[in-house]
């Protein structure tokens, strides 16, 4: 009793997303490379604090019309790693209540898998509670070597070496 | 025992989410790009298209074959060249302008995907892409007559490229052809080619791939006694930065389908190969809003 009891409340302080959206820069003084994502599908727990995302790498649409091939062929090899994932949690989530509505300033730390390799990361977070509904927003740099992705010489001066990531996520309550 | 059921189904819940994770992701839409590297598989249009804004310019030659006689340096004292722009209209119409010195011909094409490969909720298997395309011989004819017979330096291409990119190494594409002359050299000469291409790519390394290009011309008949042969090439793709080179054998000395199609004097298997390349550098006009 106790434990369905459990299992039922866990399911309500559960939000979700299919439709994430996830934005990078690479700036440079010869071109700014820039791609959206809008199938971010992501998972929120506003009771433990936990967070996981899950995106595909070739869902990445670039503004550059020849970046994309080369985004998933030569750098990311998307079709040897084709996901990035992220699974972490809020640090401060015992000292603040998710569940009443406000916007929150919070840390997020967790380990975010590029390439299959896997890095520690901890970066801002804005996370709004609304009615029935949850935002969250981050904005934090890469550092592309990090995930050991090489890039050629003759195009070094195209592409940043720290990339600026930017993550709009709308919550919704997850309904099985 | 109510701590280690609580545990348990809490670890539950996480493995749930990596699960249902994944299963979003199959749902991911994603359209499949670079089946090949270029425009082009080699001589004929590739169902690889140009992304809106993408603008390529291409340079081609074909030299004389390696076997011809005398001191012509493996046949690269003669070119038969190639020069034209291709533009991404849209992800899905292309458009490309082109001058060739074969026969002094001008041509233009268009192509549109009417599918593209794809996965997600919709999976589609293949790409098909129809192309048309129109060729002006502008050569000058001795025989006055034919040189003012304006429509009869017309030729009309039509192909549906039929391709699937199998593996991030393996492409494969089928290309039904008809070719439309509006006037041919002799009597016995059909006005319409039928032809089947078949195009192939092995990608080696990420930058570089191997393709092969096979037209089987089903109806063409010899021209004064001399026979016309299959196009043929073998040839690497080199991809640095927004460059692609494509270093090629072949028997084909145009590099424009009407004329390799119909036109291909040189027979590949008793060694009248050539050497050739593509050229093709992609510029970004702009950027889309995405």
């Amino acid at each position: 009793m106790f434990v369905f009891v459990h299992a039922f409340s866990s399911a309500q302080n559960v939000y979700f997303t299919r439709t994430g959206h996830i934005y990078f820069i690479s700036q440079t003084d010869v071109i700014d490379i820039d791609a959206n994502n809008n199938q971010v599908a992501s998972f929120f727990d506003i009771e433990t604090g936990k967070l996981q995302f899950a995106v595909l790498i070739k869902s990445f649409e670039f503004s550059l019309a020849t970046a994309k091939e080369h985004f998933n062929e030569s750098y990311m090899e998307s079709d040897k790693y084709p996901k990035a994932t992220f699974k972490g949690e809020i640090n401060e989530v015992d000292e603040i209540d998710l569940k009443e509505p406000g916007i929150y300033q919070v840390d997020v730390k967790g380990s975010l898998t590029i390439r299959g390799i896997t890095k520690i990361i901890e970066v801002p977070a804005e996370i709004e509670v609304r009615n029935n509904a949850i935002n969250a927003k981050s904005e934090f740099v890469l550092a592309i070597a990090d995930f050991n992705i090489k890039v050629p010489k003759v195009v070094q001066h195209r592409v940043a070496k720290q990339v600026m990531v930017n993550v709009n996520m709308d919550y919704a309550p997850y309904k099985k | 025992m109510l701590i280690i059921l609580s545990c348990y189904a809490s670890l539950a819940q996480e493995d749930d989410w990596d699960a249902l994770l994944d299963q979003e992701l199959e749902n991911t839409k994603i359209i499949e790009t670079a089946a090949f590297k270029s425009s082009r598989v080699l001589n004929g249009l590739s169902i690889e298209s140009l992304p809106e804004k993408g603008l390529d310019l291409r340079i081609a030659h074909r030299f004389a074959e390696f076997n011809t006689t005398e001191n012509n340096f493996l046949g690269l004292d003669e070119a038969s060249t190639y020069f034209g722009f291709y533009y991404g209209i849209t992800d899905r119409i292309n458009v490309g302008i082109a001058r060739a010195t074969y026969n002094q011909t001008n041509y233009g094409f268009a192509k549109y995907a009417l599918l593209r490969q794809s996965s997600g909720k919709k999976k589609i298997p293949l790409t098909l892409v129809l192309t048309s395309s129109i060729s002006y011989t502008s050569k000058k004819y001795s025989d006055q007559k034919r040189d003012e017979d304006f429509n009869s330096r017309f030729d009309y291409t039509y192909q549906l490229l039929i391709g699937r990119k199998f593996s991030d190494r393996i492409s494969l594409q089928l290309t039904p052809t008809m070719v439309h002359r509006n006037l041919v050299e002799t009597k016995e000469e059909n006005n319409d080619l039928f032809a089947l291409g078949l195009g192939g790519r092995f990608l080696i390394t990420k930058r570089v791939a191997f393709n092969a290009e096979y037209y089987w011309v089903i109806n063409n008949i010899a021209r004064y006694g001399y026979d016309f042969y299959d196009p043929v090439a073998l040839g690497f793709d080199i991809q640095i930065g927004s460059h692609v080179f494509q270093l090629m054998v072949t028997n084909v000395a145009a590099m424009t389908e009407n004329k390799f199609v119909g036109e291909t004097t040189s027979n590949f298997f008793d060694g009248d190969i050539r050497f050739g390349f593509n050229i093709s550098q992609i510029f970004s006009l702009g950027r889309n809003k995405n």
